[in-house]
C-alpha cells in the first residue's frame, strides 16, 4: 500500500508537471485576451512530433529540440496571426470556437505529415532509475519536475520583474489603457500565444520519453491541461500549475489504488465537481495576485 | 495668437460614428502650443469620442488630424504616444491588479529604454502626487477615487507629453478633491508649460483654470471663444454653469 502510494505520488507529479505547463499556457492566453485557447494541446503534440523528426533526420538531440521547439512558437505565433487576430471583432466565444477549428486543423495536418504511427523521443539521459524503497523515479522524471519548476520560476519572474511581462498584465487588465500608454496590444498578444506554445512544446519534448505520442496526441493533454487551469481557477497561472499537479496525483492514486481504467475518468469527474461546487478554481480567479 | 505660429494641434472637420450612428460631426479645433484649453458639453456630445480620436484608439471616418504640423491621421495609437500624445482616460482605466509603481512606470512603456528619463519622470510625478510615494506597492484597484485620478495623471506624465488629453478628472471626486487635481493641471500648464486639451462637465472649474474653451453639442462645436468670455455667456452660464 505504502509503496503503490509513493510511487502513484512520483508517476502522478511526473505526469501532472506536463498538465501544470499546458495549464499554464491556457492561462497565460486567457488572461491576455479572455480567450480559452483549445489548440494548446496540439502545441505538446507538435513539440513532440517535431522533435521526433528532426533527430530521426540525423540533427544531434539538443538541435533537435531546439527546433522542435523554435517550430512550436513559430506555429503558435502564425496561430495568432491569421487565426485569431483577423477576428479581433469576433466575441469571444466565437474566438474560441476559431481556436477549436485551429485544433482540428492542426491535428489534421500532423496526420497528413506524420501519419498514425506512435512515436517517442529517447530519454534525456539514460533510462537508469534511481530506487526509493520499492518504488523506482527514473532519469526523465526528473527532468520533467525540474525543467518543469525551472519554467515555471521563469515565467513567473517575467511577469513580476519585466516590462514586457508587465505589459503584457496590462493589456489583460485594460486593452485601450494599454494602447493609450504606447504599448502594442496586437505585438503582446502574439507574443502570449508565442509564450504558451513554447511551455506547450516543452511539455511535449520533455513527456516524450516517457509516454507515446501521435497525431492526436494532443486533444487528451489540452483537455487534462485545460482541468489543470479550471481546478487552479482560470486565468491564475500560479494556481493553473497547482491544479496540473493535483490533477496528475488524483488521476496516478486513483488509478494505482482503484484501476488504471478509471485514470482519465477521473480528471474529468474533478473538473466537473469543481465546475459545480466551486466554479473560481481551488486557488482563486484571477484578481487579488494573479501572477 | 498670429497666423505665423502653427498650432500643436489641430483637428480639420473630424467625424467619427459609432455603427450608423455620427458622434463626431466635421470638428475644427485647434491647441497652441502652452495653452490649456477646455472642451465644454453635455453627457454624450461626443467629448470622450473626440479625445479617443485624438489619441487614436477610436477610427476616424472623415478629417485630419495634424501633430506639431504633421498628420497624425494615420499613425497607431501606440505610436502616437511616441511623439507626446499622453491620455488621461474618463474613468480612470486603472491597471488594477498592478501595483501603483507599476501601473506609473508603465505610463513610460514608449521610453522604457530611457532609463534616466524614467527615473527622473518617476521622481517628478511623486512630487506632484506625494501619497502615491506611500501607496506604491498597493494595487491600484485599492486605491481610492481621488487617488487612481493621481495615478492616471502621473501615468501620462510618464509618456513626456507635449500634449496631455484629459478626460473628465474630476469625475466622481469629493469637491475638496476636485480642487486639488485642478491645482495640478494648472501647475502643470503654467508653470510647466504644459499644453492640455481638458474634456469636463464641470465646466465651471474647467473655464476658470483654461485660456479658451470649444462648447460641443451633440458631436459639432458650437462656440469657440476665450475662457473668461465663455464664464461670461449668458446662454453658456443657463446650460452648463448651473445658473
Ligand atoms: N462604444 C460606443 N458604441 C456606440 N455608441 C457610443 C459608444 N460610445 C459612445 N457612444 C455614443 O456616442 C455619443 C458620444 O459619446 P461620448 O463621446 O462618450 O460623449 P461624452 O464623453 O461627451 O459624454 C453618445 O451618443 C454615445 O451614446
Ligand atoms: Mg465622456
Amino acid at each position: 500500500m505504502g509503496e503503490v502510494f509513493l510511487q502513484s505520488l512520483i508517476t502522478g507529479v511526473t505526469v501532472g508537471s506536463a498538465y501544470a505547463l499546458v495549464g499554464l499556457g491556457f492561462a497565460i492566453i486567457f488572461n491576455a485576451s479572455d480567450v480559452v485557447n483549445f489548440a494548446q494541446g496540439e502545441f505538446v503534440m507538435i513539440g513532440a512530433m517535431s522533435a521526433v523528426s528532426l533527430l530521426a533526420v540525423g540533427l544531434p538531440f539538443v538541435v533537435a529540440i531546439g527546433f522542435a521547439l523554435l517550430i512550436t512558437v513559430a506555429i503558435g505565433m502564425m496561430l495568432e496571426k491569421f487565426a485569431i487576430e483577423p477576428a479581433k471583432s469576433a466575441t469571444v466565444v466565437s474566438t474560441i470556437i476559431i481556436t477549436i477549428g485551429a485544433s482540428i486543423f492542426l491535428r489534421g495536418a500532423a496526420l497528413l505529415i506524420w501519419g498514425k504511427n506512435f512515436h517517442s523521443l529517447p530519454a534525456f539521459s539514460g533510462e537508469i532509475p534511481i530506487h526509493l524503497g520499492s518504488a523506482t523515479l527514473t532519469p526523465q522524471s526528473l527532468w520533467v519536475m525540474g525543467v518543469t519548476a525551472l519554467m515555471v520560476l521563469l515565467v513567473r519572474s517575467f511577469f513580476k520583474r519585466t516590462v514586457t511581462g508587465k505589459a503584457i498584465l496590462a493589456c489583460s487588465a485594460n486593452p485601450m489603457a494599454a494602447s493609450l500608454m504606447g504599448i502594442p496590444v496586437r505585438r503582446m498578444m502574439l507574443f502570449s500565444y508565442g509564450l504558451s506554445a513554447f511551455l506547450g512544446g516543452v511539455a511535449g519534448v520533455l513527456i516524450a520519453p516517457i509516454a507515446f505520442t501521435s497525431y492526436d496526441a494532443g486533444m487528451m493533454l489540452g483537455l487534462k491541461g485545460f482541468a489543470a487551469a479550471i481546478l487552479g481557477g482560470l486565468g491564475n497561472p500560479m494556481g493553473a500549475v497547482a491544479g496540473g499537479v493535483v490533477l496528475g496525483v488524483l488521476e496516478s492514486l486513483g488509478a494505482g489504488l482503484i484501476s488504471s481504467g478509471y485514470k482519465d475518468a477521473i480528471a474529468f469527474i474533478i473538473l466537473l465537481l469543481v465546475l459545480f461546487f466551486k466554479p473560481q478554481g481551488l486557488f482563486g480567479r484571477a484578481g487579488s495576485d494573479r501572477v | 495668437m498670429g497666423d505665423a505660429v502653427q498650432p500643436l494641434l489641430a483637428l480639420s472637420s473630424l467625424s467619427c460614428h459609432y455603427g450608423k450612428t455620427p458622434a463626431l460631426r466635421g470638428v475644427d479645433i485647434e491647441v497652441n502650443e502652452g495653452e490649456l484649453v477646455t472642451i465644454v458639453g453635455a453627457n454624450g456630445a461626443g467629448k470622450t469620442t473626440l479625445l479617443r480620436a485624438i489619441s487614436g484608439v477610436l477610427p476616424i471616418h472623415g478629417g485630419s488630424i495634424t501633430f506639431e504640423g504633421e498628420s497624425i491621421t494615420k499613425m497607431a495609437a501606440h505610436h502616437r504616444c511616441e511623439v507626446g500624445i499622453c491620455h488621461v482616460p474618463e474613468g480612470r482605466l486603472m491597471f488594477a491588479d498592478l501595483t501603483v509603481a507599476d501601473n506609473i512606470y508603465l505610463g513610460g512603456y514608449a521610453h522604457r529604454r530611457d532609463k534616466s528619463w524614467i527615473k527622473k519622470g518617476t521622481e517628478w510625478v511623486y512630487e506632484l502626487f506625494p501619497i502615491l510615494q506611500d501607496k506604491a506597492q498597493d494595487r491600484a484597484g485599492t486605491l481610492s477615487g481621488g487617488q487612481q485620478q493621481m495615478v492616471a495623471i502621473g501615468r501620462a506624465l510618464m509618456g513626456r507629453p507635449r500634449l496631455l488629453l484629459l478626460d473628465e478628472p474630476s469625475m466622481g471626486l469629493a469637491p475638496l478633491l476636485v480642487a486639488d487635481i485642478f491645482r495640478v493641471i494648472r501647475q502643470l500648464n503654467q508653470e510647466e508649460g504644459l499644453t492640455c486639451l481638458m474634456v469636463e462637465q464641470n465646466a465651471k472649474a474647467a473655464l476658470k483654470i483654461a485660456q479658451r474653451g470649444y462648447v460641443l453639442e451633440t458631436g459639432g462645436v458650437t462656440l469657440s471663444a476665450s475662457a473668461s468670455d465663455l464664464l461670461a455667456n449668458e446662454e453658456i452660464r443657463k446650460a452648463y454653469l448651473g445658473h
